[in-house]
């Protein structure tokens, strides 16, 4: 390795310097740039240098390039606080990897000022004609250092970092900046070349940090530091993107089985008719509910309940998911026969079974019934406490109240409820005075005088107890039914248009009506019936995960609006809120 | 001479089987686990607070010895028994 002359620092009595003062052999007319040697201290030529160009080559081959050693305790290149403020390595432990940190608790305990951060030795020699050399020894030493270190299963690895004075393999170790010379910390080799040849400056051979022997402390430099890093986020660049490619790269045949077996979802997915197979519409009104009810559907897109694992004889369970995998996945857009879900069905309930036309709501408590029975996850308690998704969805809890005139005594009864069954009209008058969502609302939990007198237990006196309804715990979707059904002396379809809000606060119905926190729902679903009871055609209107409402009419699918469904002329059967925050 | 060359022979298998990186690591865990990293840190950070003049050297001087013997007993149990077992595992080769 060439060396080069730097202009000698003027005898001081610092301590720090006694290597820098002249020695009887030093030549005070080393001059500087012209000859390409280079060493601080004491002046002195090198005896030992060989010329080799290729000195700190990453390639190990090289037995000039220089050797050193891992250090056997983990914590020594990488994480000491290494003197004034080398920093403790930026690779291994995010943690330990702050160098600020450690710079500014030690400068500012110590009252140092930057700029006596480094020692001399180094500010000498990078002012110097040098300067270029040695940064360039540098940098190269750097690069042999820290490329060596991520290879730990490379023995030549370690060879190139042993100590040339006793063969320790696993040992810190130091380069020299000067020369091809790499001795130990511990057995002081490498102390030992920089007082018998003068070169004071080695490089740490894993961490690649600077050492200075005249300080005998870690230095830091700007410059140097701003070098090391470079190489350091090199490599970790390199490293990242190679666990990257390592990570995403299949090979031929992996992506073959990929594009074989994927199916690119739908455009409009979960967007489907169903075919009516005789008067089969109410079925299809009650399907399209379910699947346009985010928790239901999510739940089932989310594998709630596994067809394939599922061990059931006649599930609905299983064919629900079949269904929301069906509409889910397949790009067709054709209407759905629902054949096996209908088998199933007539299995399941005998009374399902025949062409005639069922009601939609009776439908809905079956399959909510079946699908609570056919999951894994129902409790065999309290229903209003049951872990399936039917409860947790729609399962909600009603307080009645009698209060006894007498005594004034409440009897206070909580029952489970699936969904609210509200009259549209008094029960005494035929008068169509009922026009709104809310006062169907109203009236429900409204006090009521009722008819036949109640032995009150309290005060053991019959009398015409109130009774109100309200509701203590709402469920997450609220299923309304508008009971137009009259089965009377005859059976009457009651035709009054009740009006309905997109959004509905839902508090003043519920047992704590005074509460600040508003319990708001919006609309998602609509089930209308048209014609009369017993001949009758159902449609419905749903909301889609885009806010989108569209109108099914069996296997017929198309675009509605929020206008059309709040203004349209169809009769209202059923209506499915949930709460604004899950909309 | 004899030692020289098994020392060699065994660093080389301690290397190239991966064992040594795996050592380390498992080194450095149990150290950062136990609380001795966080230890010997201050332990250095005070040290050098109390010097004058400070500088590397004199730290390791200082501390090197009061790091050593923090380190847990089972910590030193468990890793001279890990190369006991791979010791043993390339004897006979």
């Amino acid at each position: 390795m060439s060396t080069v002359i730097v202009s000698r620092p003027p005898p001081s009595n610092d301590a720090n310097n006694k290597r820098a003062s002249p020695s009887p052999r030093s030549s005070p007319s080393l001059s500087s740039s012209n000859n390409r040697k280079f060493s601080v201290s004491n002046g002195l030529p090198d005896p030992s240098r060989s010329p080799s160009a290729a000195r700190k080559t990453v390639s190990v081959e090289s037995t000039s390039a220089h050797d050193s050693q891992g250090s056997p305790s983990a914590m020594n290149s990488n994480g000491t606080t290494n003197g004034k403020n080398s920093s403790a390595s930026t690779t291994s432990d995010g943690k330990y990897s702050s160098d600020s940190r450690i710079m500014s608790r030690i400068n500012v305990d110590r009252g140092l000022l930057p700029q006596t951060i480094g020692c001399m030795h180094v500010k000498q020699l990078l002012s110097s004609p040098s300067q270029e050399l040695a940064l360039n020894s540098y940098r190269q030493a750097v690069r042999v250092a820290l490329e060596l270190r991520d290879r730990t299963s490379d023995m030549s690895a370690f060879q190139v970092r042993r100590c040339r004075g006793c063969g320790e393999l696993l040992t810190t170790t130091f380069m020299c900046l000067q020369c091809p010379s790499v001795g130990c910390r511990k057995s002081k080799h490498a102390e030992a070349h920089s007082r018998d040849v003068g070169h004071i400056f080695g490089i740490d051979s894993r961490s690649g940090h600077l050492y200075c022997f005249a300080c005998k402390d870690y230095v830091y430099n700007y410059t140097l530091e701003k070098i090391r890093r470079e190489r350091e986020e090199l490599l970790e660049a390199k490293k990242l993107k190679k666990r990257y490619q390592e990570a995403s790269q299949l090979s031929a045949d992996d992506k073959m089985l990929v594009e074989q077996n994927s199916k690119a979802p739908p455009c409009q997915a979960g967007l489907r008719g169903f075919q009516n197979m005789g008067s089969t519409c109410f079925m299809s009104v009650i399907l399209q509910s379910l699947i346009h009810n985010p928790i239901i559907r999510n739940d089932f897109l989310s594998g709630g309940h596994d067809s394939n694992q599922c061990q059931r004889e006649n599930c609905l369970g299983c064919r629900i998911d079949e269904i929301f995998a069906e509409f889910f996945t397949s790009p067709t857009t054709t209407g759905y026969g629902p054949a096996l879900l209908l088998t199933t069905a007539w299995k399941t309930q005998r009374s399902l079974a025949g062409y005639s036309e069922q009601d939609a709501h009776e439908f809905l408590q079956f399959i909510l019934d079946q699908l609570h029975a056919t999951s894994d996850a129902k409790s065999s308690s309290d229903v209003d406490y049951c872990g399936c998704i039917v409860h947790r969805t729609f399962c909600g809890q009603l307080q009645s109240d009698i209060v006894c005139p007498n005594c004034k005594n409440v009897t206070v009864t909580i029952d489970p409820f699936m969904d609210l069954s509200l009259e549209l009209r008094d029960r005494k008058s035929d008068a169509s005075r009922i026009l709104s969502l809310q006062q169907c609302l109203e009236k429900f939990t409204s006090p009521e005088k009722l008819e036949t007198k109640y032995m009150c237990s309290f005060c053991s006196t019959r009398q015409e107890v109130t009774k109100q309804l309200t509701v203590k715990r709402l469920p997450l979707v609220l299923s309304i039914q508008l009971k137009r059904f009259e089965h009377a002396l005859k059976s009457n379809k009651i035709d009054d248009h009740v009006s309905f809000p997109m959004q509905l606060d839902l508090t003043p119905y519920t047992t704590n009506s005074r509460s600040k926190k508003r319990y708001v729902y919006e609309l998602f679903g609509v089930v209308c019936h048209h014609g009369k009871i017993n001949t009758g055609h159902y449609t419905c209107s749903m909301k889609n995960r885009e806010g989108l409402w569209f109108n099914f009419d069996d296997a017929m699918v198309t675009l509605s609006s929020e206008k059309q469904v709040l203004t349209s002329n169809a009769y209202r059967y059923l209506l499915f809120y949930i709460i604004k925050e899950l909309s | 001479m004899a030692d020289a060359q098994i020392r060699a022979k065994v660093n080389q298998k301690l290397i190239e089987s991966g064992e040594y990186e795996r050592l380390s690591q498992y080194l450095r865990q149990k150290l950062v686990e136990n609380g001795w990293y966080d230890q010997v840190t201050e332990l250095a950070s005070d040290t050098l607070r109390a010097q004058e003049s400070p500088n590397f050297e004199n730290l390791v001087d200082l501390v090197e010895p009061e790091a050593l013997a923090l380190v847990p007993e089972y910590v030193k149990v468990e890793l001279l028994g890990m190369i006991k077992r791979f010791l043993e595992g390339i004897v006979d080769k």
